[in-house]
């Protein structure tokens, strides 16, 4: 069931006011249904996600039926990329785990409260409009609703920045010549394949790491930082914009500051180690 | 042997020289191309290349669910998460499955830009979902596997039968996500397509007439309903009962046309 908040259900139903929205217009006034949740990998489990919720809900009728059992909060887990669906009954507040091998690129949580049964449903705050105060509602009808809170789940959030790059051969390119493309999920690096065989071969190294951390990667990332502020709608929609992003978060940078400044403090500060190590 | 993966880098690399490769691609192969240094393997998994040999590259629904079976059991270690990944069916459609790739999607007698436009397709998964679960010549196989093996009720033989005989009525499913990701309401899906496959043969129910066909009809009902009501709140019992109820009535009308 896709959240639609204009959608009508033929009778009253409580949902979050969208932006803009009178409350004049909503189905119940001075009525609000707020699920709250949140989404984090689970650290004393890694592999698996925590979510935790919590319903607000301020309407007196469909807490009484909650609290006799009559109606019930549901919680709905869906990950389109993997298939993954998982509809629980719950209560006010809780927290379950998810595997993370069942999830990929991105979760949607989704609230409601739901009648168990063939219920009425009684409110003087049922909008006028409706024309009455009262209505039935079958076993599993929706009596609230809001729209989903979506959640990026990427396992390469949590894993270097240095995994979301990649070098492509090009017999295009020059010896001592790179090129970075940014419109695809990964940062591809396009050099010579003899340069490419060198750079990797180099790797081996602690030295060699920090001149291709200046030569190859320091430049990638200021055009990271340049691209995400100069087109972050794009940017985001690829899986490496949403990396970035949450690295610079987890350091506490904007990534929308001097791109130089945010790939340098990214990198934390990469001309340092080799001005001790060679310019000293 | 483990499952084997393509390098992200190379995978570019293939993608960006599909015309350099026309003639790998149409006849020849990668494996000095593709060396093991671009290749890395998927850890505690493991699979049997000969399971994968008997793939049919023919055309119909029937091969699509003997093919799907094979695919699916072979390869039955990939978690979801990993079968999300482009450089594991690349791995597959230029390495083990190959032959296969080439022989059910390329053609000889078509155009050099279609054959081009045929390998971005389906040795490749780009473009999004569809590129999983349509395109890539071995992932879709896969992908059809796993959202058949949710039906606990019936062998995944017949499961895949029933589900992928009629190209439409897959796509009508598994492209609609009230009735292909809950497993709940998917098996109650499958309880009645079952019932018409093999206990009780309707194949008026599955047949397509135009834009339209009883299916059609049946999946837009179960659509309605649950646009106002959350499937998965209630049990596999009645939900079973609401659909078999909603096919018997599509059924009824159809045949008062």
């Amino acid at each position: 069931m896709k959240y639609d908040p204009n959608k009508s259900f033929g009778y009253p139903i409580l949902r979050p006011l969208e932006s803009g929205q009178s409350p004049e217009l909503a189905d119940y006034v001075r009525a609000s249904f707020q699920p709250s949740f949140s989404f984090r990998i689970n650290e004393d489990e890694p592999g698996t996600f925590q979510i935790s919720y919590e319903f607000g809900l301020s309407l007196a009728p469909l807490r009484k039926l909650i609290d006799e059992g009559e109606a019930s909060f549901y919680l709905r887990t869906e990950c389109r990329a993997t298939f993954y669906s998982d509809t629980r009954q719950v209560p006010y507040e809780g927290e379950f785990s998810v595997d993370g091998d069942k999830l990929r690129d991105w979760v949607e949580l989704y609230g409601y409260v739901i009648a168990e049964k063939d219920v009425t449903v009684s409110s003087d705050q049922i909008n006028d409009e409706f024309g009455y105060q009262s209505f039935d509602a079958e076993a599993g009808s929706v009596l609230a609703c809001a729209p989903p809170t979506t959640y990026s789940v990427e396992k390469d959030f949590y894993r270097n920045i240095r995994s979301i790059f990649e070098y492509v051969e090009s017999e295009e390119m020059k010896m001592g010549e790179t090129a970075v493309e940014l419109d695809k999920d990964y940062v591809y690096i396009y050099a010579h394949p003899k340069q490419i065989t060198l750079l990797r071969n180099a790797e081996a190294t602690k030295e060699n790491k920090l001149f291709l951390l200046n030569a190859v990667f320091f430049p990638a990332v200021i055009q990271m930082a340049h691209k995400l502020k100069e087109e972050p709608e794009q940017s985001l929609e690829q899986k490496w914009g949403n990396i970035f992003t949450a690295k610079c978060a987890a350091k506490n940078i904007n990534w929308d500051d001097d791109p130089m400044l945010v790939a340098q403090r990214l990198l934390d500060r990469p001309l340092e180690p080799l001005s001790k190590s060679y310019f000293n | 042997m483990e499952i084997g993966l393509l390098k992200r880098g190379v995978v570019q690399s293939l993608y960006d020289g599909i015309e350099k490769n026309l003639d790998r691609y149409v006849e020849g192969d990668f494996e000095d191309l593709l060396p093991d240094e671009h290749r890395r393997t998927i850890r505690g998994t493991n699979f049997e290349l000969a399971d994968l040999s008997n793939l049919n590259p023919e055309v119909g629904g029937e091969h699509d669910a003997e093919n799907s079976f094979i695919a699916f059991t072979a390869l039955k270690d990939l978690s979801p998460y990993q079968a999300r990944d482009e450089r594991v069916w690349a791995y597959f459609t230029h390495l083990p499955c190959l032959e296969y790739s080439r022989k059910r999607w390329l053609s000889k007698s078509r155009t050099k830009e279609r054959t081009l436009q045929d390998i971005r397709s389906h040795f490749f998964a780009r473009g999004g979902h569809r590129g999983f679960e349509r395109n890539n010549a071995v992932a879709c196989l896969w992908w059809w596997g796993f959202v058949a093996s949710r039906y606990e009720r019936a062998s995944l033989e017949e499961t895949l039968e029933a589900f992928l005989h009629q190209t439409d009525v897959r796509s009508s499913i598994i492209e609609r996500p009230t009735t292909s990701r809950s497993a709940k309401v998917f098996s109650a899906i499958m309880d009645a397509l079952m019932k018409r496959k093999f206990a009780n043969p309707n194949p008026q129910f599955f047949a397509r007439r135009g834009n339209k066909g009883i299916y059609r009809e049946w999946l837009k009902e179960i659509n309605r309903h649950g646009g106002i009501k959350l499937f998965d709140s209630r049990n596999e019992n009645d939900l079973t009962a609401l659909f078999e109820e909603l096919a018997v009535s599509a059924e009824r009308n159809a045949a008062a046309q």
